[in-house]
């Protein structure tokens, strides 16, 4: 007696719709009542084909005259008679069969993240989230004041808070219903402590920058250091929220919050890129000042800061630009 | 990109705006009227155009007059700009008393002064006479040209000696100058030049070009012939530079205080300050100081030079701790008010080196800025910027712009105003 096995019928998607346990041969599949397997795709004659199994214990399809016939895939091919494989996919209309043994591979089992660390308790803990909330928007306040000169009201205060929270629940409501969708589960407060985290560390490390900025005067060294926390900030967010709401491993997580991060700021200076003008008659220097507690390095004195200044004066003028001609 | 007009590097007081004024036939006469003095000096005036060849229309006008009896025309050089910066597609006509058009060609060009010498295909020209003469203040002028296109003219005014304030010599005239004068002459009642209509302040203030400068570009130009014309222009801009910017740096700048800073005051005559002291902001407080040279050097429309400027802003505050006074110093600083503009036709970008400079107790953060003239090899536009990070609540943005200069005189000038900054704490 051969091993029983398993016919998966699969729709057009390739998704299984039936598994039968096969136990003996043969079998006679089609639309019609009188069949061992019975399928309702219209394009499936009444009786379509018929499994065996012959001697040496090879599975042979065989066509009873269908209407549209037994093909095997790639390439489709149609056949009279067919010996396939143990999953080897056949079609008959727009149905797909398979045959798979009882011994037949399977994926490892998901690992439900429910199960929490100490760490992990604190970020979904619901109870944490105001305690959060109130240090990133403590946080944006200090910020906000030290980075302006002006005087500050409430109302101007709330103006710039509110559309930062707005940001961080809306973000955080529609990464909980994937959550939701996917593992059955909200995770409101993991994404919105997450997302606070993630807007928090922009305003600490924008003066960091600004500060590494000041004391080595280079022109757009705070813009270029701050590549470093919009891209890896995103990246961190994504990843959390990625790893929380669906199945994907550490690694497809990361390699698809690093791929979107790059995508998205790529296409932020692209724009940034075209849009900036073609000639500046305005000059463009290290414009970062901070109080002298800041600088402990003294300056140079006034001949070595023009020491080495004459490669200032050293242009390339291409020869195509638009010189005035000489006189004749 | 905009195309400023030279008027833009001006923002204080001065519009310049161009005139022209002509002259009639000369010959002495007993009643001296304007009327008079006009008939007899008219035929020595004329129209200049600049006609533009795709078109053939007018361009620019201008007026002028013949110095010599070979037909030899004096202008200004910004009537003839065009001409000298696209020569291929631009040429000068000029109409005579009598309504005949003739051609003309460049002879030789001023650019410091203004003044401009054409060829004409006239013969035998009635002339105008240089003689040495000194005037007096109240004396009266007979100023010509062919202002707005409306067809010669003339004004009566009066000699108001010459401008102290300029860094070019130039003779200050009571009288109503317009535009299209420009080139035209002012004479005295028997036809001798006093100068060439060059300026316009508004209402009947009007500037000449002392006749002597005229007699030196008539001078040098019999010396040479055809020649490149931008390589003129960069030889004259060089040799001017030199010698302003020598004579500057002769003695230490002196120096005013604005609070506990110590910062350049007017290095010369011809430089004017301005001052607006304790301005309240709310929070913090300022008191700016302003510098510049009155009249620059007209290239073409699009650009002039020859400029100095500069400016001193105090900032202070004691309601700011020093983290949000310093965002303060740092959006002014972000700003430098040099008033330049300019394309990439004519100019490079900027090259900027920034870095601390210690002077003393003062420490200021610096950018030193250079940009070339890409059709004047060796001249430089540069800006020194700096700002003082010395005090918490107190700090000095200082900003010096120099157009035109060759390398070696920005260096020098930047240093000479570095050293004359101080901080004398109270």
């Amino acid at each position: 007696m051969e091993a029983p096995l398993i016919l998966e019928i699969l729709d057009r998607f390739g998704k299984v719709r039936e598994r039968h346990l096969i136990t003996q041969f043969p079998v006679r599949i089609g639309r019609g009542y009188d069949n061992d397997i019975i399928l309702d795709d219209p394009y499936v004659s009444p009786s379509h084909i018929e499994l065996l199994r012959d001697g040496s214990g090879h599975i042979l399809v065989s066509d009873l005259k269908s209407e549209n016939g037994l093909f095997s895939l790639h390439p489709l091919v149609r056949h009279e008679v067919l010996s396939i494989e143990e999953n080897q996919r056949i079609r008959i209309g727009h149905t797909d069969i398979r045959l798979r043994s009882r011994n037949f591979p399977i994926r490892e089992t998901y690992i439900d993240r429910v199960r929490p660390s100490q760490l992990h308790l604190i970020f979904t803990n619901m109870v944490m989230l105001p305690v959060f909330w109130l240090l990133t928007a403590g946080l944006f306040t200090f910020y906000y004041y030290q980075q302006s000169y002006r005087a500050i009201t409430l109302n101007n205060l709330i103006s710039q808070v509110l559309p930062l929270f707005i940001f961080i629940i809306l973000w955080s409501s529609a990464w909980s219903i994937v959550s939701k969708v996917v593992t059955h589960k909200y995770y409101f407060a993991y994404h919105a402590i997450l997302t606070s985290v993630v807007m928090a560390g922009f305003y600490l490390l924008e003066p960091l920058f600004s500060y590494i900025e000041f004391i080595n005067p280079i022109y757009g060294l705070a813009d270029n250091l701050s590549l470093i926390s919009d891209l890896g900030l995103p990246m961190i967010l994504l990843y959390g929220n990625l790893r929380q709401s669906t199945p994907l491993s550490k690694r497809r997580a990361g390699i698809t919050a690093i791929l979107t991060s790059v995508l998205v700021i790529g296409v932020l200076h692209l724009i940034a890129y075209v849009h900036e003008p073609a000639f500046n008659s305005q000059p463009q220097f290290s414009q970062v000042l901070k109080a002298p507690m800041f600088n402990p390095r003294k300056g140079q004195s006034i001949d070595h800061f023009f020491a080495n200044t004459h490669a200032l004066s050293q242009f390339e003028i291409k020869s195509d630009s638009t010189q005035p001609a000489s006189n004749p | 990109m905009n195309r400023p007009s030279h008027a833009v590097r001006h923002p204080f007081v001065f519009c310049l705006s161009l005139l022209l004024l002509t002259l009639t036939s000369i010959a002495p006469v007993r009643a001296v009227t304007t009327e008079n003095v006009f008939n007899r000096f008219k035929d020595r005036l004329l129209q200049v155009r600049i006609i533009d060849n795709a078109t053939n229309s007018k361009s620019v006008i201008g007026s002028g007059f013949f110095i010599d009896q070979h037909g030899t025309i004096a202008t200004n050089y910004h009537v003839v700009s065009r001409k000298v910066f696209k020569p291929e597609e631009y040429r000068i006509e000029y109409v005579t008393e009598d309504n005949r058009v003739h051609q003309a060609d460049l002879i030789s060009i001023d650019v410091i002064h203004d003044l401009a010498l054409l060829s004409g295909d006239s013969a035998d020209t009635p002339d105008l006479y240089f003689r040495d003469q000194r005037l007096e203040k109240g004396e009266r002028i007979y100023t010509m040209g062919n202002p707005l296109d409306l067809g010669m003219t003339i004004v009566e005014g009066t000699y108001n000696g010459l401008t102290d304030d300029t860094m070019h010599e130039r003779i200050l005239l009571a009288s109503a100058l317009n535009p299209g004068m420009s080139g035209g002459p002012s004479i005295t009642k028997d036809g001798t030049i006093v100068g060439v209509n060059v300026a316009t302040a508004g209402n009947s203030i009007g500037f000449l070009v002392p006749e002597k400068f005229l007699r030196n570009l008539l001078k040098t130009s019999k010396t040479h012939k055809k020649q490149d014309y931008m390589q003129v222009i960069r030889q004259q801009l060089f040799d001017n530079q030199n010698k302003y910017i020598k004579a500057l740096l002769q003695k230490p700048f002196p120096t005013k205080h604005l609070d506990s800073y110590s910062v350049p005051a007017k290095l010369a005559s011809y430089i004017n300050c301005w001052g607006d002291s304790g301005d309240d902001h709310g929070p913090y407080t300022t008191a700016d100081d302003y510098c510049a040279v009155k009249n620059n050097i007209f290239l073409n429309s699009r650009m002039s030079t020859g400029e100095i400027r500069y400016n001193h802003h105090l900032l202070k505050s004691d309601k700011l701790n020093r983290i949000r006074f310093y965002n303060l110093m740092e959006e002014y600083f972000a700003h430098p008010q040099t008033s330049l503009s300019g394309d990439k036709d004519d100019f490079t970008e900027f090259k900027c080196k920034t870095n601390f400079v210690q002077k003393g107790k003062l420490r200021l953060k610096t950018a030193f800025c250079l940009r070339r003239y890409k059709s004047f090899d060796g001249l430089y536009d540069m800006i020194l910027h700096s700002a003082s990070v010395t005090e918490n609540q107190r700090g000095l943005i200082t900003t010096l712009m120099l157009s035109g200069v060759s390398y070696d005189n920005a260096v020098a000038f930047g240093k000479a105003y570095l050293e004359s900054l101080a901080w004398k704490p109270r």
